[in-house]
């Protein structure tokens, strides 16, 4: 069983965006790569979560996935068991394709930071928690099944069943801006 | 600028200037930046009323030339904000400057430890209450545990900073954290010191009772360790130190309550949004920034500057009294950088 796996999102619609943002850029680095590399730096491996049209335009040697048949289009809590079920790990670091600015310097910070929750630790600036910048404790994917299953989609939702922890931006790096979310083309 | 030396009222030169860099910090401890004062929405100091790196470093030279050798950059926490390598480097290019050291605690040192120290910086004082992970995220109000902050002085010792702990000590908080934390340190071969809690601005609840003093402290080590006090190093030397028998590690004890040492005091502090301070318990500051913004000259500044040293008299930690700890209205803590 591989340590730590980290899951990259880049299924999401981004219909206010108004392209995939995997594939937007910013200093002419695609937006998914700046995240790879973000958790690759804490990560025994990484898994890209995506659609199936979005596959070709992926570096080829990545390890791509789509969601699971059943789960399909669900929104991140498919994406992230999808890649619970299908690697093992003892730990999960989440990151979405939109958040371009965290390096491997805050993902190092955070890994450090996060030590000690029980299930989930999470990110929260003054403005709003971040729930998919996150570390998970082992794989809850059968929980997250259920969920789904249940039609519970809500990501906030499903950590208010665990113990989640949300840890300050402020305590991984000065710069709030770094924890920015690009939702809207205005790069 | 070569003058004659500068005295105050009471004869004492001035020889340190700490500098407050931001008023921002990532943790919220209690007896400085409390939660329930500094909330979400605390509306900190906007990026222009900071003073620039450009003016600090030109109220370094005006420093410089009344009689200041050191300095310290403090905070908030100093690593808050952006750049400060460059500042290291430009108080180093002041001539006169003979140390400059850093008060942090130590949770971006892995990100900046290396640029600071290529800027020249060399001496740390890191912060740290506790060794026990839940006491510790309580006592700094973020839920962080002390193996970042620990992993960071590693960390910085094998960069090849010059490393002091410093921990407040509060009665009936983590007093119980004085022997473990000496042990951990002593072992590492890092000065600790012990600060005894005092009544930084108005917000921390202060109360004699709430001090665990020097003698006290150093009683409880003694029942482990054989000490042997240590020469002061230097006029107004602030902490008072021991040694570990028979080894180099040493131990230090900052008695601003128990012991003051306002008649040797030669520090002064500028806030960060320019306000220059004579005391830790001062009331009232002198702005400065109005002064260097208003087209000032260096001479006219150092005249200005100078003035207010001449005139100062402070000693609040000889007179101080339960009464003037609660009714005297303090500047807080985090904002004056300790």
């Amino acid at each position: 069983m591989r340590n730590t796996v980290g899951i990259l999102l880049a299924g999401g619609l981004s219909s206010r965006f108004g392209s995939p943002k995997a594939f937007a850029r910013v200093d002419g680095v695609y937006f998914y790569e700046k995240v790879y590399k973000a958790l690759d730096a804490v990560c025994d491996q990484v898994i890209i979560v995506t659609r199936e049209e979005l596959m070709p335009l992926f570096a080829k040697e990545l390890d791509l996935v789509t969601d699971l048949p059943d789960i399909k289009g669900q929104g991140p809590l498919a994406g992230i068991c999808t890649a619970m079920k299908l690697r093992q790990a003892a730990m999960y670091m989440v990151l979405p394709c939109d958040m371009p600015y965290i390096g491997p310097e805050e993902t190092n910070a955070f890994r450090q930071l996060a030590a000690g929750t029980k299930h989930v630790t999470g990110v929260q600036t003054p403005d709003e928690k971040i729930p998919l910048f996150s570390l998970w404790k082992g794989s809850f994917a059968e929980d997250l099944e259920r969920a789904i299953n249940n039609g519970n989609l809500s990501v906030f939702d499903f950590l208010a069943s665990l113990e989640t922890r949300w840890i300050d931006a402020s305590v991984i790096h000065q710069d709030q801006g770094k924890f920015r979310n690009i939702n809207r083309n205005t790069l | 600028m070569a003058r004659q030396p500068l005295k105050d009222q009471l004869g004492r030169p001035i020889r340190d200037l700490r500098i407050s860099v931001t008023d921002r910090c990532n943790f919220r401890c209690s007896y400085c930046m409390p939660k329930e004062v500094f909330g979400d929405d605390y509306a900190f100091l906007p990026k222009q009323e900071l003073l620039s790196f450009e003016e600090i470093h030109r109220l370094t030279k005006v420093f410089v030339s009344m009689g200041v050798k050191k300095i310290r950059l403090t905070g908030g926490e100093p690593l808050m904000r952006r750049g400060l390598p460059e500042l290291v480097k430009k108080i180093f290019s002041v001539e006169g400057v003979e140390d400059v050291g850093l008060t942090t605690n130590g949770l971006f040192l892995k990100q900046q430890g290396p640029a600071l120290y290529e800027a020249g910086l060399r001496r740390l004082n890191i912060s740290l209450d506790a060794l026990d992970a839940e006491l510790f995220g309580k006592l700094n109000g973020r839920g962080v545990s002390p193996a970042p902050i620990l992993e960071n002085i590693d960390f910085a010792k094998e960069l090849g900073f010059e490393i002091k702990v410093n921990m407040v000590v509060q009665k009936g908080v983590n007093e119980q954290e004085i022997l473990p934390m000496a042990a951990y340190f002593k072992n590492k071969g890092i000065t600790l010191r012990f600060i005894e809690f005092m009544d930084v601005g108005n917000d921390n609840g202060w109360s004699f009772k709430k001090v665990v003093t020097k003698k006290e402290i150093l009683s409880l080590l003694q029942s482990e360790y054989i000490l042997e006090p240590v020469e002061e190093d230097y006029y107004g030397e602030v902490a008072k130190r021991y040694r570990y028998s028979g080894s180099d590690e040493q131990v230090g004890f900052i008695t601003s309550v128990s012991e003051s040492f306002c008649s040797s005091c030669t520090r002064a502090r500028l806030s960060s949004d320019g306000k220059f301070y004579t005391c830790l318990f001062a009331v009232k500051g002198y702005d400065i920034r109005e002064l260097i913004r208003s087209g000032m000259d260096d001479e006219e500044l150092l005249e200005a500057i100078s003035g207010v040293w001449k005139g100062r008299s402070d000693r609040y930690s000889d007179e101080r009294t339960e009464q003037t700890a609660k009714s005297r209205k303090k500047i807080g803590m985090s904002y004056i950088g300790g």
